[in-house]
């Protein structure tokens, strides 16, 4: 199972399971260093206002097969443990508490 | 004619996402931050994500509105 690490160090898992459903998806297929890069070097951080352990990382790219769009990795943090949970092109970032910015 | 759905349920993540069209798409956000749609380029409705499943057994039934027409995606 791979382990990544975030914007803060932190390691983070990546399950093999979790990883294929993402894939699954075809616009999709290839970006996984994009996932990775996401996590390590996100532009923002949004505090997730369905579930507080829940942090939603962007990352901006653009010429996707589906045009310019944020790419979003969700991460649980838990005290003893995190993971990324889903990852996916969006339109926008979610409304919510941003956790962090890079300028 | 039957269309096929694909459910997939993440219980450690507490994730839900249902996909009705295998077709290239983004997620977008609905009224209920709880609730995605996904859509492909044109706007039509390719499936949608609900996350904290289970926080939904806790309170009212969930309640969200996807505004996207479900279409003819391929």
């Amino acid at each position: 199972m791979p382990i990544l690490l975030d914007y803060q160090n932190r390691e983070v898992r990546l399950t093999e399971e979790r990883l294929a459903h993402i894939l699954d998806h075809p616009e999709m297929v290839g970006m996984e260093a994009q996932i990775a890069d996401t996590l390590r070097q996100p532009k923002l951080v949004r505090q997730s206002r369905s579930d507080e352990n829940i942090a939603l990382l962007y990352q901006f790219y653009t010429q996707t097969v589906i045009g310019d769009k944020w790419l979003c990795v969700v991460v649980k943090y838990l005290p003893d443990d995190a993971f990324v949970v889903t990852a996916y092109f969006t339109d926008k970032p979610k409304k919510g508490e941003t956790l962090w910015q890079n300028e | 004619m039957a269309e096929r759905v694909k459910v997939w349920f993440d219980p450690e993540a507490d994730f839900l996402e249902v996909t009705f069209s295998e077709a290239p798409g983004y997620m977008r956000e609905t009224e209920n931050d709880a609730v995605m749609e996904r859509v492909d380029l044109d706007g039509n409705l390719l499936g949608f994500s609900i996350l904290a499943v289970s926080q939904l057994a806790k309170s009212k039934p969930l309640m969200a509105e996807l505004l996207s027409g479900k279409g003819n995606a391929a």
